[in-house]
Formats: C-alpha cells, sequence, structure tokens
C-alpha cells in the first residue's frame, strides 16, 4: 500500500471543497480533525473473564476551525449548507469535503455541517469552529 | 461591497441592538409608539428625539429621515397622552419629565411596500426598510402563492418553492420595522459569539456498514460580552425577556468587521430572546457583564455595504 513513509507536517495538511480528489483548498483554515467511530455490541457472556465485543456500524465526525473570511467561497458555501431557509445541505459530489494530508492522500465522504460558531473578541481575529457530521462510508484515498 | 477579503481582527467587531420602542439613549425611556399609521400608501418611519428639559420636556420629530420639526425651535411639549406627528403616528411618554436632551426613539410602518421579486422569494427593496418586526408584517403576492417562510432581519420572504414564481410582492404592517439609524450600539463591546446547530436524526438500518442521517431542524445562540455599563446594559432586555408576558424578541446586529463602527461591515442578523445575563467583579478588573440569547428564527447574513 502507498501513502505517506515521512512524518507529515500539519501545516502541509488542507481540506478541500469539491469533487474529492480535484477540490478547491479551502483558505484560512489552521486545523481540521476527523474522527470515526464503530459502535460495538458486547457479545460477553458468562464463564468468561475477559469482555468480548462484535462490531456494529461505524460513523464520522470531523471539525474545521480557521478565519473566517466569507470572501472565500468555499467558507461561504459551508456556511449557507446549514444557514439557510432549508437548513441541512449534504455536501458531495461537487461540494464535498475532502481533508488531505498531503497533495493525492485524503479522506472523504458525504456529510452535513452540523455546526458552525463564529467567534469575534477584542483580543483575536474573527474565527469559526466547524462540526461535520458524515452520513455513509469515509474514504481513504492513498496515492 | 462584498464580504471582507483580508482576515478579520476582533477589535473591529460591532454589535448593535434594537431596544424597546426603538430607544436610543442614556435616559428615561417611557415613550410607546401608536399603531394607528395611514400612510394612503406610502410607508414612513418616523424619530422623535428630546429637544429640551423643562416642565415638561419637549421633543422634536422627523418623517422618513428628513428634515427635524423643533416646531420653530420651540419644540413640542410632552403632555403625557397620545400626540399626533403626522399621518396618524402618535406617539406617548408615560412621564412630562426626566428625560434626556437627544434620547431618541423609532418606528417604522408598512404600506404597500416594494419588494424585489426573484422566482419565489421577495426581498424589501429599499435596504434600510429590510429590518423587520416577527410576526407584523402581511405579504401580498399578485400571483397568490403560499408564504414558505420569512427572514425578518434581512425583510425577505420565501414563498412555496414547488409553487411557481411570484408576481408583484408587497408588504405591509404598522410598527413593522425599524431603521438602522434606530439601533443602539453597544458601545463597551468586548466580544461575541454566535453558535448555529442542525439537529440529525439517524436513519441508518440494517444491511449497512456505515451510519446514514437525515437532517432535522436547525437552530442558533449566541453570547456577547462588555464592560457594564448600567445606561448601555443589556440588563434590561433580559429583564423584559423574563417578565413580560407579551412575547418579547430584540434585534441584534453582530458585525465582524465594522472599522468605522457605523453599522457598515458584514454582519449577521437576527431576531434573540436572552436567556441568561450574567455580572463579575474583582479585585483586579473592571465589572463585565455577559449576556447569552437564542435566536429567534434564522440568523441573515448580510455582506458589507
Amino acid at each position: 500500500m502507498a501513502g505517506n513513509t515521512a512524518v507529515i507536517h500539519g501545516k502541509d495538511a488542507v481540506c478541500k471543497y469539491g469533487t474529492a480528489g480535484s477540490g478547491t483548498t479551502i483558505d484560512y483554515i489552521d486545523s481540521w480533525s476527523i474522527t470515526t467511530t464503530l459502535d460495538t455490541a458486547d457479545s460477553s457472556r458468562q464463564e468468561q473473564e475477559w469482555k468480548e465485543v462484535i462490531p456494529g456500524m461505524a460513523s464520522w465526525t470531523a471539525t474545521l476551525t480557521g478565519h473566517l473570511l466569507l470572501s472565500e467561497a468555499s467558507q461561504l458555501a459551508i456556511f449557507q449548507a446549514l444557514i439557510a431557509a432549508t437548513p441541512g445541505t449534504k455536501l458531495t459530489g461537487g461540494t464535498a469535503l475532502a481533508f488531505h494530508i498531503n497533495a493525492t492522500n485524503h479522506y472523504s465522504g458525504d456529510s452535513y455541517i452540523t455546526t458552525f460558531t463564529v467567534n469575534s473578541q477584542l483580543g483575536d481575529r474573527v474565527n469559526f469552529t466547524i462540526g461535520v457530521q458524515g452520513t455513509g462510508v469515509l474514504t481513504q484515498t492513498v496515492a | 461591497m462584498g464580504y471582507q477579503t483580508s482576515v478579520m481582527h476582533g477589535k473591529y467587531a460591532s454589535l448593535f441592538r434594537y431596544r424597546a420602542n426603538g430607544f436610543k439613549g442614556v435616559g428615561l425611556n417611557d415613550a410607546t409608539w401608536g399603531t394607528g399609521y395611514s400612510g394612503g400608501g406610502s410607508s414612513a418611519d418616523f424619530d422623535v428625539a428630546i429637544f429640551s428639559t423643562g416642565t415638561p420636556d419637549t421633543y422634536k420629530f422627523r418623517k422618513n429621515e428628513g428634515a427635524w420639526d423643533d416646531n420653530s425651535s420651540s419644540g413640542y411639549n410632552i403632555t403625557g397622552a397620545a400626540q399626533t406627528l403626522s399621518d396618524s403616528q402618535t406617539i406617548t411618554f408615560a412621564a412630562t419629565t426626566g428625560h434626556t436632551v437627544d434620547d431618541q426613539w423609532s418606528v417604522g410602518n408598512f404600506d404597500t411596500e416594494a419588494t424585489t421579486e426573484v422566482t419565489t422569494t421577495a426581498q424589501i427593496t429599499t435596504t434600510t426598510h429590510r429590518l423587520c418586526f416577527p410576526k407584523k408584517l402581511t405579504w401580498t403576492d399578485s400571483n397568490n402563492k403560499t408564504l414558505f417562510y420569512e427572514e425578518y432581519a434581512i425583510g425577505k420572504a420565501h414563498f412555496d418553492p414547488n409553487g411557481g414564481n411570484v408576481g408583484t410582492v408587497t408588504v405591509s404592517g404598522n410598527n413593522a420595522y425599524i431603521i438602522p439609524s434606530g439601533l443602539d450600539q453597544i458601545g463597551y463591546l468586548t466580544g461575541w459569539t454566535l453558535n448555529t446547530v442542525l439537529n440529525m436524526a439517524d436513519a441508518s438500518r440494517c444491511g449497512q456498514h456505515w451510519k446514514e442521517y437525515i437532517p432535522g431542524m436547525a437552530s442558533a445562540n449566541g453570547t456577547a460580552e462588555a464592560l457594564h455599563i448600567i445606561a448601555d446594559s443589556f440588563y434590561q432586555e433580559f429583564y423584559e425577556n423574563a417578565t413580560d408576558v407579551n412575547e418579547n424578541v430584540f434585534l441584534l446586529e453582530l458585525y465582524f468587521y465594522d472599522a468605522s463602527q457605523d453599522q457598515t461591515g458584514d454582519s449577521i442578523k437576527c431576531w434573540v430572546v436572552f436567556n441568561n445575563w450574567g455580572l463579575s467583579s474583582s479585585l483586579t478588573d473592571v465589572v463585565k457583564e455577559n449576556v447569552s440569547f437564542n435566536v429567534f428564527g434564522i440568523p441573515s447574513l448580510v455582506e458589507s455595504t
């Protein structure tokens, strides 16, 4: 399996908006994270000492933080995916998010923007935090 | 003009708010507006300001932000009864004395106000008439489309998205909007936040490996912090939310970037209900207040003008 063979610094990671693998870098992001979770069911039984589990369904969430700049088209599109007369536009296909660790290796999937927080304080730049709920599979693309 | 194209520092933020009866000032706020405006087909907004103090105090007024009428430099005596400005618009002061010069009240009335229609939406054309009060607007569409949703804070109506285009849309309603200059700036703001949330429902089912979700309802809430100045405080708005039997909502303009502090930057406008207010004092810091709120309906993003 290919993929990075050297440690990657976070400054080289980006989040892109658009068709996975060919999207546009969302500018002014300063961090992102992905969390995948696998539900498990307890299959433990009497006469055992150690619990056993069996896998259930998986899910994933993500967060992005950055400087708010709504003239940046991708930021505005993400904002409007939540804050709209009909909230909850699914980010998919040509409007999907892809989390890149480098130019060719990334993680992507269909998602919804479920939180968007703007923070404007006297001593700092205007910041935002976005919460993402994946719906369906999180795909790892390795080149 | 478009959104800001460079990173914004929070020191350029600002917050403007609607206070009861469109009050702007530091003194006694005891005026109430009459609801009997009769414009004969024309919308109008009125400002009333305290002209002088005495026995009684006097006021001046203007219509549609025109020249002030100060009764030939005498001011109009405050009587304590309903007093007619023009076009059957009245104002009533509870007290005839105790006011502060230059304190001001504002109100706006729609009468077949024009909108700009785009497919299934209509937005009030005059930009300074777009800060509208919830549940006070009557939209009329010549194509009789069904009203679907209102964005009060930006004067926009969404009609049935599956019902075809609207025709000519007008809006009416007394005491239905506030002009931007009628909002009061929070003078000692130190910061604000706004958080929007979309509830999701789990649509996962047997046979799948990865969960699926469908969107539910969205909501927003936020906070604001300021150095505590009583005349500038949010306390009165919180108190009204807590004690008034009428449904009270308050308009906030949350500016990300307003370098000249004159309501011209990128902002989010929303009607809110205040649900928490606090004050803190310590040996080593100034007295500060904080307030939190729930947004009533949708928050609206507006780019700088």
